[in-house]
C-alpha cells in the first residue's frame, strides 16, 4: 500500500512538471537548431552574450511570475524599469570614484516604491491589478518622460564595467544564479510563495487560513517593484545611457517569458525553473532572427504570436 | 423612505453622469479664463474635430469594456491603418474605394483573432489583445519597411479638416454625431444591447438565460477593430501623412474617456452617452495642456491619476445605468 | 451551566438584509460529543456554524467559550481559540498538492522561512496514522476525488489540533464505504477528546453517530436532545413541526398515453451515462441521488448547456436537436439552474429586466424592444408568481431568496417552455415560498408542461415527484413509483445498491 503512495507521488510530481519538461525539450531543440544553423552559436562569446542580453528580461519575468502566481497581472513593470533608469542616470556622478553608490540605492527604492504604489491602490482601495497597472504604467512612464524628453547621460564606467563582467569578475552570471536561487527559494519552498499561491488559488481559502490577503499581495507588489529595477540598472549598465522608453518592451516580453515558462494566467502555477527556460527560448528566437538576417521588425510579430500560441496550448492541454 | 425617494430621483434623472456633467462644466468654465477665445466658434468647432478621433476609437472600447473586456490593439490598429492608408491612397481620391475596403477588412480581421483568442482559447482579453497589438506593430513596420511613405486622398483631408458644415464644423463630426446616435440607440433599445449589459454583468446568467455570448463577444470585438480602422483613416486625412506612432496614445485615450464616463471597467454598467462627455473633457483637457505648454508626459500622467481616480469613485457608488 | 460545557452561546440572532437567519438561539455543546446540528433547508443551520467559526459575527447575543465571553472577528481567530470548521465550499488551493495545503500558513519553517519539507512530511505521516487516513501528500489536489479532497479538509483542520471541529454537512457527497471511513474518524476524533459539531440531512446518520441533536426550524431553535431518547418520528416532527402532506398538493391525473418529454440514451461526458426517461402529461420526475453523481449534468446537458453530450432529446414525441442554450430555448426546454445569484441572476439589475432576459425577442417592434410589452409582462409575472417587491424596477439583490427563486422561474416561463427543468428549487428558501413554488409546479404540469426537478433534499423529492429516477455514478440505477418512494429505498440506489 504504502508503494502504492509512494508511485502516485512521483507521477503526480511528474505530471506538474510536464509543461516545464516540453519546454526544455523545445529549448534543447532550438540549441541544436540555432548550432547547425551557425557553429559560432555554441561558442563562449556567443553563450556570454546569451547571458548578458537574458538576464534582464530574466529578472522582470521573475517579478510577472510572482504577480501571475497570486492572479493579478503588472502592466506597469516596463515602465518601471524606464522610470528606475532614468533616475540612476540621473543621480549617477560618473566622475567621482563611488559616484554610482546614491544612485544605486536610490533606484532600487524608486522601483521598489512604485511596486508600493500599485500593490497599496490594488488592496486599500480595491481596484482590478489589470486597471491599476495600466494607469500607474502611464503615470510613471510619463514621470520618466517628464525627467529625460531625450536619451543621453553618461554611466560610471567602473560601476558599468564590473556589472557587466568585464572586472574579472563574472558577476552577470553571480546575479543570475543569486536571482533564481532566490526567487526558486522564495516561491517554492518558502512560506511566502505557499501564500502567494494560496492567494491566487482559492482567496477564500487563504482567508479561512488566517493568510492576510492584502499584506501578501502589498509585499509581492513591492517586491515586483524591486526586482524590476534590479532589472533596469543592469539594462542601465549595459546601455550606459538613460532612454525613458526603454522598459517599454519589457510588459509583454515578461508576459510571453512567464507563460511560455509555464506560468498560469489564472494563477497558482508557476516558478522560476520555467521561467529561465522561458527567457532562454525568447532570447534565442530573436538570435536566430539575427542570424538568419531577417529584419528586426520581425520580432514583434513573433512576440505577439508566441505569447497567443503559449496561451493557446496551455488552455487546449487544460481542457 | 422621502430620502430613498429623493436619491432615486437624482439616479433616474442623471444616472451617474451628473458628477461628468459637472466637471465638464467647470472645465468650460476654467479654460475660459485661463484661454480668451476659447468657447469661441472656431475653437468649439476645432475641439469637436479632435474629439470626433478618440470619440469613434471609443465606441468599440465602449463596447468591449461593457461586456466585461477591454481592447489594448486599438492604438496598433489605428497606426496600421494609417500606415496603409497614406500608402495606398498616394494622394489620389481615385484609390480612396479599394483603401476603404482593405481597412475595412483590416478592422474585421484583427476583431475576428481578438475575439477568437478570448472565446475559443479563453485567453485573457487584456493579455489577448495586447499580444495582438504586439503582432500589428510589426507588421506596420515591415509593411513600411521602417519608414512610413505615402499621403491622404485630397477628399479625405477635406471632409476631416475642412469646416464646412453649419460654418464651424467638419463632416467627420457630423459622422461621428449620426454614429453616436446610432450606438446609444443600439445599446439602449434593442435587444442586442440588452444582451451586451447581460454579459457584462454575470457572463454565466447570459448563457443559462440563451444568449449566444460567442457571437455578441465576436460582434463587439469586430465593432472596436472596425472604429478603430476608421480612426485610422481619419487621422491619416488629419495629418496627411503616415506615422510610425500615429495611433500610440489611442488605446489609452479611449479608456479613459470610457472610464471618465461613467462606464464600469469590470463591465455591465455605463453607456455610450457618458463616453462622449468622457471624450469632450479628455479633448478639452488635452487642449489646456497644450496650450499651457505641458509636454506630453504630463498628459500621460494626468491620465494615469484620472483613471484611478475615476475607477475608484464609480466603484465607490453602484448605480446602474442601461 | 454543566461543567462540562465547552460551548456555549446565548440568544444569537443573525440577519441577512431583511431575512432572519437566526432568532434568540440558545446553543450548547460538550466536551467529548458528537452533536448534530438537524432542520429543513435554511433553518439557519450554516449560519449558526459559521458564526462559531468566526465566518460570521452575530448581531446579537452572547458567546461562551470555557465560561469566557468571546468574540471572533476571523475564522483565523476561532482557530486560534481552538474551533476550526469544514465549508462546504472547498477551502484547498486546486493547483497546490495534498501536503501544501494541509499545512498552508503553519508550515514548519526554518530561520529563514524556508518551508522544513522532512518536518512536514513526518508530522504528516504521524497525523494519517494516527486516524487511518491514506493519501498521497504530493497529489495535487484538483486531481483527487471529492472524498479525498474531504480527508484532506479534515487533516488540515487536525493538523491546527482544535477542541472543537465543525464539520458542514461531509456525508452529503460521500458514497456509503466513504461515509462509513468519515465516521469511524469521527469516532477516534471524539475519542481524543474532541467537540464534533455536523450538519447531516440523513436521519439514520443522525442515530448511528451523534449523541446530542439540537433542531432548528424557521430559524428558530425547537430543542436539544439526547439521541437515545429520540427516534425516527419523534425528530421529523421536530424538524418539520407539521404533517408533511400539507405543503405538497395534490398530484395530478397521470395520463401515460402523452408523452411530454424523453431522453434516449443520454450521455453527458463521463459524468452521465446513457440514462433513458420519458415524463408523461401531468408528471413531475424527480432526479435523485448522491451529490455529484451526474444530476446537475444531466439537467445542464439537457439544457445544451454542456459539451460532449450524445443521445436523443423528444418533446411532444418530436425529436429536437439543441446544439446551444439558445437552441434549447427556442425548443422549449428551460433550466431554473442550481445557484440563483451566479446562474439564474443579473444581480444589480432590476425585476424587470430580469424577467425579460430569457424572452427578449418575444416582445419586440421590428428592431426595437417594446418596452411596454416588457413592462406589462413584468408585471404580469410579478402577479402570477405573487413575486413580493417594491416595483419591478427594483434590483433584484434586494429581494429575499424566495423571490428571487421565483424572478427567476417567471424569466424562464417567458419563453412559455414545453419542459421546465429545476435544479434545487427551494435551496435556501422559506417554507411558505416552497409550497408556493409546489403549487406553481402543479398548475404548470396540469398545463401540459413536464417537469423535472433534481433535489438532495429527499422529503421534498418524496412529496413532490410522481417518479423519481436515482442516479448513480451518471447511471440510472433505480427507477422508483410514488409508492416505492422511502428515504430508505432511494438512498439504496443511490449507493448502487438498487
Amino acid at each position: 500500500m504504502n508503494q502504492r503512495i509512494k508511485r502516485v507521488n512521483i507521477q503526480q510530481m511528474m505530471q506538474r512538471n510536464t509543461h516545464v519538461m516540453y519546454m526544455y525539450l523545445f529549448l534543447l531543440v532550438m540549441v541544436i537548431v540555432s548550432g547547425v544553423l551557425d557553429p559560432d552559436f555554441l561558442s563562449v562569446r556567443n553563450i556570454n552574450n546569451l547571458i548578458l542580453s537574458s538576464l534582464p528580461i530574466f529578472i522582470v519575468s521573475c517579478a510577472q511570475m510572482i504577480i501571475l502566481l497570486m492572479g493579478d497581472i503588472d502592466l506597469s513593470l516596463g515602465s518601471i524599469i524606464g522610470l528606475v533608469n532614468v533616475v540612476f542616470v540621473m543621480l549617477m556622478r560618473p566622475d567621482q570614484p563611488f559616484g554610482y553608490v546614491t544612485a544605486l540605492l536610490v533606484a532600487l527604492a524608486v522601483g521598489t516604491l512604485c511596486g508600493f504604489v500599485n500593490g497599496f491602490l490594488i488592496t486599500k482601495l480595491r481596484l482590478p491589478s489589470v486597471i491599476v497597472t495600466i494607469a500607474t504604467s502611464n503615470v510613471f512612464g510619463g514621470l520618466a518622460l517628464f525627467a529625460c524628453p531625450v536619451p543621453g547621460g553618461k554611466v560610471h564606467n567602473l560601476f558599468s564595467r564590473f556589472v557587466m563582467g568585464r572586472q574579472g569578475f563574472p558577476f552577470p552570471i553571480v546575479l543570475m544564479v543569486i536571482t533564481l536561487v532566490t526567487i526558486y527559494l522564495l516561491t517554492s519552498r518558502s512560506t511566502f510563495g505557499m501564500k502567494v499561491r494560496a492567494v491566487g488559488g482559492n482567496q477564500f481559502a487563504a482567508y479561512t487560513t488566517g493568510i492576510s490577503i492584502a499584506r501578501i499581495k502589498l509585499t509581492a507588489y513591492c517586491l515586483a517593484g524591486f526586482l524590476a529595477s534590479l532589472s533596469a540598472i543592469f539594462l542601465t549598465s549595459q546601455m550606459r545611457c538613460s532612454d525613458a522608453t526603454v522598459g517599454n518592451s519589457f510588459t509583454v516580453n515578461s508576459l510571453t517569458v512567464a507563460v511560455v515558462g509555464g506560468t498560469a494566467l489564472s494563477g497558482s502555477v508557476g516558478g522560476v525553473s520555467g521561467v529561465i527556460g522561458g527567457s532562454f527560448i525568447i532570447m534565442i528566437i530573436n538570435n536566430i532572427l539575427n542570424l538568419i538576417n531577417v529584419s528586426s521588425f520581425y520580432q514583434y510579430v513573433i512576440q505577439g504570436l508566441v505569447l497567443i500560441f503559449a496561451l493557446a496550448i496551455s488552455s487546449k492541454r487544460k481542457k | 423612505m422621502e430620502l430613498k425617494h429623493r436619491n432615486m430621483l437624482v439616479q433616474k434623472i442623471s444616472g451617474s453622469n451628473y458628477l461628468v456633467g459637472i466637471v465638464l462644466l467647470l472645465m468650460l468654465v476654467g479654460a475660459q479664463i485661463i484661454i480668451p477665445g476659447f468657447l469661441g466658434i472656431r475653437n468649439v468647432g476645432n475641439i469637436l474635430k479632435v474629439a470626433s478621433f478618440i470619440g469613434i476609437a471609443a465606441i468599440g472600447q465602449t463596447l468591449a469594456i461593457l461586456i466585461g473586456g477591454i481592447d489594448m490593439s486599438i492604438s496598433n490598429v489605428i497606426t496600421l491603418v494609417n500606415i496603409v492608408t497614406a500608402q495606398m491612397m498616394v494622394g489620389d481620391n481615385a484609390n480612396i474605394p479599394l483603401t476603404m475596403i482593405v481597412i475595412l477588412c483590416i478592422g474585421v480581421v484583427v476583431g475576428c483573432i481578438n475575439a477568437f483568442g478570448i472565446t475559443y482559447f479563453k485567453i485573457p482579453p487584456i493579455v489577448m489583445t495586447i499580444g495582438m497589438g504586439t503582432v500589428l506593430q510589426g507588421i506596420a513596420l515591415l509593411y513600411s519597411k521602417g519608414a512610413p511613405k505615402g499621403n491622404a486622398a485630397p477628399l479625405l483631408r477635406h471632409l476631416v479638416n475642412e469646416p464646412k458644415v453649419f460654418g464651424f464644423t467638419t463632416w467627420v463630426v457630423v459622422f461621428w454625431v449620426v454614429l453616436a446616435a446610432l450606438v446609444i440607440v443600439v445599446l439602449r433599445m434593442t435587444a442586442f444591447g440588452r444582451r451586451v449589459f447581460a454579459i457584462g454583468n454575470n457572463r454565466t446568467t447570459a448563457r443559462f438565460s440563451g444568449i449566444r455570448i460567442n457571437q455578441i463577444i465576436f460582434t463587439c470585438y469586430i465593432l472596436s477593430g472596425v472604429f478603430a480602422a476608421i480612426t485610422g483613416v481619419i487621422l491619416t486625412g488629419y495629418t496627411g501623412t503616415a506615422s510610425a506612432e500615429a495611433g500610440a496614445q489611442y488605446s489609452m485615450n479611449s479608456i479613459v474617456a470610457v472610464v471618465v464616463g461613467g462606464t464600469a471597467i469590470t463591465g455591465g454598467r455605463g453607456g455610450y452617452g457618458g463616453t462622449i462627455l468622457g471624450v469632450i473633457i479628455l479633448t478639452i483637457l488635452n487642449n489646456i495642456l497644450t496650450v499651457m505648454n505641458i509636454p506630453i508626459s504630463g498628459v500621460m500622467i494626468a491620465q494615469g491619476l484620472i483613471i484611478i481616480v475615476m475607477v475608484y469613485v464609480y466603484g465607490k457608488e453602484k448605480a446602474k445605468t442601461w | 451551566m454543566n461543567a462540562d460545557t465547552i460551548l456555549d452561546m446565548q440568544k444569537i440572532s443573525k440577519h441577512f438584509g431583511g431575512v432572519i437567519a437566526l432568532h434568540e438561539v440558545d446553543f450548547s455543546c460538550r466536551v467529548n460529543e458528537i452533536h448534530c446540528i438537524a432542520g429543513e433547508n435554511g433553518a439557519g443551520k450554516s449560519t449558526l456554524l459559521k458564526i462559531i467559526s468566526g465566518l460570521l459575527s452575530a448581531d446579537h447575543g452572547q458567546m461562551f467559550l470555557h465560561g469566557k465571553e468571546v468574540q471572533f472577528k476571523s475564522p483565523h481567530e476561532a482557530q486560534k481559540h481552538g474551533i476550526a470548521m469544514v465549508y462546504q465550499e472547498l477551502t484547498l488551493i486546486p493547483e497546490l498538492t495534498v501536503e501544501e495545503n494541509i499545512f498552508l500558513n503553519i508550515e514548519p519553517k526554518n530561520r529563514f522561512s524556508i518551508i522544513d519539507r522532512k518536518k512536514v512530511s513526518a508530522q504528516l505521516a504521524h497525523l494519517m496514522q494516527e486516524y487511518d487516513i491514506e493519501l498521497a501528500p504530493k497529489a495535487v489536489v484538483k486531481t483527487l476525488s471529492i472524498a479525498q479532497q474531504q480527508m484532506t479538509e479534515i487533516l488540515k483542520i487536525l493538523v491546527r489540533n482544535p477542541n472543537i471541529i465543525i464539520l458542514d454537512e461531509p456525508t452529503s457527497a460521500l458514497a456509503q464505504g466513504e461515509v462509513e471511513k468519515l465516521f469511524h474518524i469521527m469516532r477516534t476524533m471524539k475519542e481524543r477528546g474532541k467537540t464534533l459539531l455536523f450538519i447531516s440531512h440523513r436521519l439514520d446518520e443522525i442515530f448511528s453517530i451523534t449523541d446530542r441533536v439540537t433542531v432548528l426550524k424557521d430559524s428558530r431553535l425547537v430543542g436539544t436532545y439526547e439521541t437515545k431518547d429520540l427516534d425516527h418520528g419523534k425528530l421529523i416532527r421536530a424538524m418539520v413541526g407539521r404533517s408533511l402532506t400539507s405543503i405538497f398538493p395534490k398530484p395530478n391525473e397521470i395520463d401515460i398515453e402523452r408523452t411530454v418529454f424523453a431522453v434516449e440514451s443520454f450521455s453527458v461526458g463521463n459524468k452521465v451515462k446513457d440514462v433513458s426517461f420519458s415524463v408523461y402529461h401531468g408528471e413531475v420526475v424527480g432526479i435523485a441521488g448522491l451529490q455529484g453523481h451526474g444530476q446537475t449534468e444531466l439537467l445542464n446537458g439537457i439544457a445544451a448547456l454542456m459539451s460532449h453530450t450524445v443521445g436523443k432529446i423528444f418533446i411532444n414525441g418530436e425529436q429536437v436537436v439543441a446544439n446551444t442554450p439558445w437552441d434549447a430555448i427556442r425548443a422549449g426546454i428551460a433550466l431554473v439552474p442550481v445557484d440563483r445569484k451566479t446562474e439564474g441572476l443579473l444581480l444589480e439589475l432590476s425585476v424587470k429586466d430580469n424577467l425579460a432576459l430569457a424572452s427578449l425577442d418575444k416582445r419586440k417592434n421590428s428592431l426595437f424592444l417594446d418596452r411596454k410589452a416588457e413592462r406589462s409582462f413584468a408585471k404580469e409575472m410579478v402577479g402570477r408568481l405573487s413575486i413580493k417587491c417594491a416595483g419591478e424596477q427594483v434590483a433584484v439583490k434586494n429581494l429575499s431568496g424566495g423571490n428571487q427563486q421565483k424572478v427567476v422561474l417567471g424569466k424562464e416561463l417567458g419563453i412559455e417552455p414545453k419542459v421546465l427543468l429545476f435544479n434545487e428549487p427551494t435551496r435556501g428558501i422559506d417554507i411558505e415560498a416552497k409550497s408556493e413554488f409546489y403549487a406553481i409546479m402543479r398548475k404548470l404540469t396540469s398545463e401540459g408542461v413536464g417537469i423535472i426537478v433534481v433535489s438532495s433534499d429527499l422529503m421534498e423529492v418524496i412529496g413532490i415527484c410522481d417518479r423519481v429516477i436515482v442516479l448513480y455514478e451518471g447511471k440510472v440505477s433505480g427507477i422508483l413509483a410514488k409508492e416505492e418512494m422511502s428515504e430508505e429505498s432511494i438512498m439504496r440506489c443511490a449507493v448502487g445498491l438498487g
